[in-house]
């Protein structure tokens, strides 16, 4: 089941037996035991069902929650040792986001919205501008950065999300099906603006339940019932059985 | 230092960017600093409006009714009191009856007016604060030689068509021939006098007599003015003290803190509940807020936002709501005030001290009020933000 490539130096995120158990009666685990390592500029999918435990992961792997089980390493540090202060300065450098929901405040423009996710770097306000330019750019929605979210399309807010993660210049991009409200062509659209950016050392993680998104991509990891196992065959299997996923 | 800077900038975009969320939140703090400032308002302008129509002045002066009897020498017993500054002899001749008064030495002439005469001792011109436009006052040494002098009050000069005492012009009153030494222009006391003529007690005595009831007007040192209303009679008139009245004026003191003192616990009450309310408001609105912005918070912390940062920020913004509440409420507060004291034909006194320290005020309320709601946001998990 497990597919982890063995730690080394060259990976950047490495999980060893990684398991979140949400507690209650009955305790939900809805990961566990996950062992694999992310390469620094590597971009990988994530597809499963629904409820499968597909965020749950993505939020671990961005330190938006913390494993209750196992080992969790950032380029050789473990994650379980960070205080609160490591693991938000860690998220400002290291990580960028992009949601289902693109989450930008609606009294913001699209530019605010974008220096927003760079102001915990403590920029000169002049870099910060021309960065937000420059992402806004990069995902082609220059022409929108006065405009607020409300004006804007849905598609386009992606994009300013997309913008906001990008600006930040981050490690790691983790995406939590960033194409789910959108249509077919624009979710390529935008799929392709996050690939064709994905600057050389970036390493992209995109969870999606997509198998169509998901075949493009060049490496893939299943969730399937908390359980991840390398490549699409976990989740083709319970596409195609009966009673799939109640393993 | 910048991330300070960047934090103010940021409270000051969601003050700005959601006026509703503002004035909503402000509300408690603009009417708790508004009847703040009213109620100190109030009370200043009340109070300087007590202090006004008794100032010092008629706080520190005593006026004695007596027979016609009384003399300068009793007045001058009376002047030896300690605590009396000034005492002087007035009376009003033939019972305030205006008496024929005509410019030039000759009774009849194209310009003979009725005039009232009042009869004032040189120490009595001192005791009212007589102020002169042009001339002299008569003296003692005047009177003493039976000189045949008057002073003429600004109104009843501009009725003879005498303008300056240059020249030394003559009136004819009653038949009696006087030189206008003087012309009183203003006095604290005895305003009505400067409506006539006014003569030394000899002059007085020619022209109608010394039957007349004499009036004694003392200055005293001030708080001296009751117990001189308490021990004059007995100087004035040793042998019968009956027949001499005081007035005293009202104490001021006691006055002026009756007018206060239910001012002052209204204020303090008020602006306590006030103050209250308004932390409540600020208090209540921005835990609301807190809730409603749950995902805008869960995004902060996501994309780098320490807890510190994202309570300071709720802090600041609740600091720049006070703020502004306490800008408005002062500015309501000064408004009604003004409003309210010319209703009351008072001259509106606010404290400046109290109007600038307001808004700083606000801010100290919305701080305070902040702090709460800033631990709970700060305690909001990325992740439980980003699910709901
Ligand atoms: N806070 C929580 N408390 C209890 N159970 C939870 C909590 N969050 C998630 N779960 C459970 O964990 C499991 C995995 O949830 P997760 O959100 O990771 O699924 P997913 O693969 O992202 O699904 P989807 O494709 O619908 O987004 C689900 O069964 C869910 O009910
Ligand atoms: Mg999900």
């Amino acid at each position: 089941m497990s597919a982890a490539r063995g730690p080394s130096q060259a990976e950047l995120l490495t999980l060893t037996g990684v398991g979140r158990m949400y507690p209650g009666s009955p305790p939900v685990h809805a990961l566990r035991d996950a062992s694999f390592s992310v390469a620094p500029g590597e971009v990988l999918g994530i597809i499963g069902r629904s409820g499968s435990g597909k965020s749950t992961l993505l939020n671990l792997l961005g330190l938006l929650d913390l494993p209750t089980s196992g080992d969790y390493r950032i380029d050789g540090q473990r994650v379980g040792r960070l205080s609160d202060r490591e693991q938000t300065a860690l998220r400002a450098r290291f990580f960028g986001f992009v949601f289902q929901q693109s989450f930008l405040l609606p009294s913001l423009s699209a530019q605010e919205n974008v220096e927003l996710g760079l102001r915990p770097r403590r920029l000169a306000p002049s870099e910060r501008r021309e960065r937000a330019i420059e992402a806004l750019g990069q995902v082609g929605v220059s022409h929108r950065r006065r405009f607020l979210p409300g004006e804007m399309s849905g598609g386009e807010c992606q994009r300013v999300a997309i913008a906001r993660a990008l600006a930040q210049r981050p490690g790691v991009l983790l995406c939590d099906e960033p194409t789910g409200n959108l249509d077919e062509r624009t979710s390529n659209e935008v799929l392709q603006t996050l690939i064709d950016n994905q600057a050389k050392d970036v390493a992209v993680v995109i969870v999606t339940h997509d198998m169509g998104i998901a075949r493009t991509l060049p490496r893939l990891l299943s969730v399937r019932d908390g359980a991840v196992s390398e490549g699409a065959g976990a989740f083709l299997d319970a596409e195609t059985l009966p009673g799939g996923g109640q393993r | 230092m910048s991330g300070l800077r960047s934090a103010l900038v940021e409270a000051a975009t969601s003050i700005v960017r959601q006026p509703m969320r503002t004035l909503l939140c402000a509300l408690g703090t603009v009417v708790a600093v508004g009847a703040f400032t009213t109620t100190n308002g109030l009370t200043e302008s009340a109070s300087n409006a007590v202090s006004a129509s008794f100032n010092e002045l008629r706080a520190t002066t005593v006026e004695f009714q007596g027979p016609s009897t009384l003399s300068e020498t009793d007045v001058a017993r009376l002047a030896r009191l300690g605590g009396v500054t000034r005492a002087g002899l007035v009376w009003d001749l033939d019972h305030q009856q205006p008496l024929p008064v005509a410019v030039g030495p000759t009774a009849s002439g194209p310009s003979q007016t009725q005039l009232s005469v009042t009869a004032m001792s040189p120490s009595a011109l001192a005791a009212i604060g007589a102020v002169l436009s042009s001339g002299r006052f008569y003296d003692i040494g005047a009177d003493l030689h039976h000189q045949m002098v008057a002073l003429l009050g600004s109104a009843a000069a501009s009725q003879l068509g005498i303008s300056s005492s240059l020249g030394n012009p003559a009136i004819n009153v009653s038949g009696i021939v006087l030189t206008v030494v003087g012309i009183v222009s203003s006095s604290q006391q005895e305003s009505q006098a400067l409506l006539g003529v006014i003569v030394p007690p000899y002059v007085a005595g020619v022209i109608a007599g010394n039957r007349d009831p004499r009036r004694v007007i003392a200055r005293t040192a001030p708080g001296a003015a009751q117990l001189i209303g308490r021990q004059g009679p007995a100087e004035l008139d040793p042998y019968q003290p009956g027949q001499v009245t005081a007035e005293v004026p009202p104490n001021p003191t006691t006055l002026r803190s009756q007018v206060q003192a239910p001012l002052s616990t209204l204020l303090s009450v008020l602006s306590l509940a006030g103050l209250g309310i308004g932390f409540l408001a600020i208090a209540a609105v921005t835990i609301m807020s807190v809730a409603q912005r749950r995902s805008e918070i869960g995004l902060r912390r996501a994309v780098g936002y320490s807890r510190l940062e994202i309570a300071r920020l709720i802090v600041l913004e609740a600091a720049g709501v006070g703020m502004l509440g306490g800008i408005l409420g002062t500015s309501i507060g000064v408004l009604a005030t003004a409003a309210i004291a010319s209703g009351n034909h008072w001259t509106p006194v606010m404290n400046t001290t109290l109007v600038l320290a307001a808004p700083f005020l606000g801010v100290a309320v919305g701080i305070l009020a902040g702090c709460y709601p800033a631990i709970r946001a700060a305690r909001i998990t990325p992740m439980a933000a980003l699910r709901s």
